[in-house]
């Protein structure tokens, strides 16, 4: 056999390990598909589906704000969670974080995007969504707020499926915040808060699920895998980021 | 090697298998990009058209029917609301049932208000002389989303005429004003709208919500399904603002609502406040005028707020200001 013919051949035992790694990518993405559990950059759009994760922004400015309870699937079972949905929005600061276990080894995926200068937005999207199970706020970094402030009529006690934020042709859209489409039993004692603007600054939550719509503008976008749990390398556990 | 077969290499799989796997490794790759993630809203589907809320209560004449409410912005709206309502309590140690936390002024507000005016039921007891007249602040007959309806106020016997000898057939309020009674009645559970001007809260507030299924017996455990909690995270100094000097704070509240402002001793519930014809006369004619009145202690089923900016207002100010608040969902 001469060297050029030998030239041609592909050595498939030399690339029987990437092949292994694309075979073992496609699983994990038919897992991931099917279990629900998704983190990423889908198309315009950034989306994390199924999966508690950890978040955390200096401030998000917004125009119809959103808050309601909704059910959501979680694993097997179905929970309730805040639906915080805003119809377009900046954020001052990004940071989105999830923990996953590797053969007894736990590694934090980090999503995080920022400037450094406050009340700057790094990042703007529409319909942006987050569903909440546990939230906190503080004063600083960014000293023009703390918490959840809202303006204009606020309601509270307005049932989730009769929300508004984000408007279609100039119409708002029937029930933007996704609430089960009746209002029997349960799905008619679905709390929810109404306002026609609001900011929310210098907060850190616990998410399952998070959309926000594309065109996506983001700043300095940085996607980190690191070594730890979420306690260590979770976005609760670092300074809010702005 | 012209006009000769090309020997495959001992590391390389015959031609067939190779063909085989690039098949495969194609295979592979559209797979791939039909499971990548959806780039819609989770769980976005087809929207099918939502059934009408339920906003149309069984009417009760001389009450307030109906969820066309009026704000203290002079605007109306006609909420669909949840039957969940909102635990809010000002002045105490925990959101649940602890006790009251002292004498310091939990919150202040100019002015509370009770706009639908009172209500006075009329009853006739069986004695010479006794007729038994009830003033109350008026009622608001609510229907909620789950098609449960809020209370109206109590039944009580009532005979048509006072007398020693013949009073008449008995009967009750609810025959004697032709209201149905296919729902709770109740004086506690009744919802009354009481307005607020600039809530400022000052420390130990809590704020919590549980789904109920029965307007008339709202249970701190509610139905079980979720609890939503907001409290601030320092509850000896940090406050929420629910306002400004010029927005006002619409809630319909259960009538059993307690409060207590360091005014005249007030100490009572919302329901007694405005239950008292000299209370209506002189003290909460004094309550409504009054700027930054102190407030120790507010309990109570809040099941629709609005907080809604005046005419006076300039600018965009905040009307619900959250600070330092950790909000939960549980279980």
């Amino acid at each position: 056999v001469s060297a050029a013919a030998r030239s041609w051949g592909v050595r498939w035992g030399r690339a029987a390990l990437p092949l292994l790694v694309g075979l073992a990518t496609l699983a994990w993405f038919a897992y991931e598909a099917v279990c629900g559990s998704v983190m990423g950059l889908g198309g315009p759009n950034l989306v994390m589906q199924g999966r508690s994760a950890e978040f955390s922004t200096a401030r998000l400015s917004t125009t119809n704000v959103g808050f309601g309870i909704v059910p959501i699937k979680a694993g097997s079972s179905t929970r309730y969670v805040l639906r915080m949905a805003f119809a377009s929005g900046s954020l001052d600061g990004f940071c989105l974080s999830q923990t996953q276990s590797i053969l007894g080894a736990d590694f934090t995926i980090r999503v995080t995007s920022r400037d450094g200068a406050v009340d700057v937005a790094d990042l703007t999207g529409r319909n942006i969504q987050f569903d909440v199970t546990s939230l906190t706020s503080t004063n600083a970094p960014n000293p023009s707020g703390d918490g959840i402030a809202l303006r204009g009529n606020v309601s509270l006690g307005l049932a989730t499926q009769t929300l508004t934020t984000w408007q279609s042709g100039g119409v708002d859209v029937v029930n933007p915040l996704d609430a089960p489409e009746s209002f029997a039993g349960i799905n008619g004692r679905l709390f929810g808060i109404d306002s026609d603007v609001g900011d929310v600054y210098n907060v850190k939550g616990d998410i399952y699920d998070s959309v926000i719509e594309g065109p996506i503008t983001i700043k300095n976008l940085q996607l980190e895998v690191v070594p730890g749990s979420a306690a260590s390398s979770g976005c609760k556990a670092l300074p809010i980021v702005y | 090697m012209p006009g000769g077969k090309v020997d495959v290499p001992r590391d390389s799989m015959p031609p067939t298998a190779q063909r085989l796997v690039v098949l495969i490794a194609l295979l592979c790759l559209c797979g791939s990009a039909f499971l990548w993630p959806d780039p819609g809203r989770p769980g976005s589907r087809a929207r099918a058209a939502l059934p009408a809320c339920s906003t149309s209560p069984t009417p009760l004449s001389g009450l307030v029917n109906g969820n066309t409410l009026s704000l203290g912005n002079g605007t109306t709206v006609t909420p669909c609301i949840a039957n969940a309502p909102l635990h809010l309590r000002i002045g105490y140690s925990d959101g649940a049932t602890g006790g009251s936390t002292g004498s310091g002024t939990a919150f202040t507000t100019d002015g509370i208000t009770f706009p639908d005016g009172k209500y006075t039921m009329r009853r006739t007891g069986c004695a010479l002389g006794i007729t038994s007249d009830t003033t109350i602040a008026k009622p608001t007959i609510l229907k909620f989303a789950d098609g449960t309806q809020s209370a109206g106020p109590a039944n009580r016997d009532t005979f048509p005429s006072p007398g020693f000898l013949s009073c008449g057939t008995k009967s009750n309020v609810y025959a004697a004003n032709g209201w149905p009674t296919t729902f709770a009645q109740s004086d506690d559970a009744m919802l009354v709208h009481m307005r607020l001007k600039n809530l400022q809260i000052n420390r130990n507030a809590f704020m919590t919500v549980t789904p109920q299924s029965n307007p008339a017996a709202p249970t701190v455990a509610g139905t079980g399904e979720y609890s939503l909690t907001f409290a601030p995270g320092d509850q000896g100094s940090a406050g929420w603002n629910i306002g400004d000097s010029c927005v006002f704070t619409d809630l319909w509240l259960r009538a059993d609502a307690h409060i207590k402002v360091n005014i005249f001793g007030i100490n009572t519930t919302v329901g007694s406040l405005a239950g008292d014809d000299s209370l209506w006369g002189s003290i909460l004619s004094s309550i409504a005028s009054m700027n930054d009145v102190p407030g120790l202690e507010l309990d109570g089923w809040v099941y629709y707020m609005n907080s809604n900016k005046g005419s006076d207002c300039t600018g965009s100010p905040t009307t619900l200001n959250l600070p330092s608040t950790r909000i939960g969902v549980a279980p």
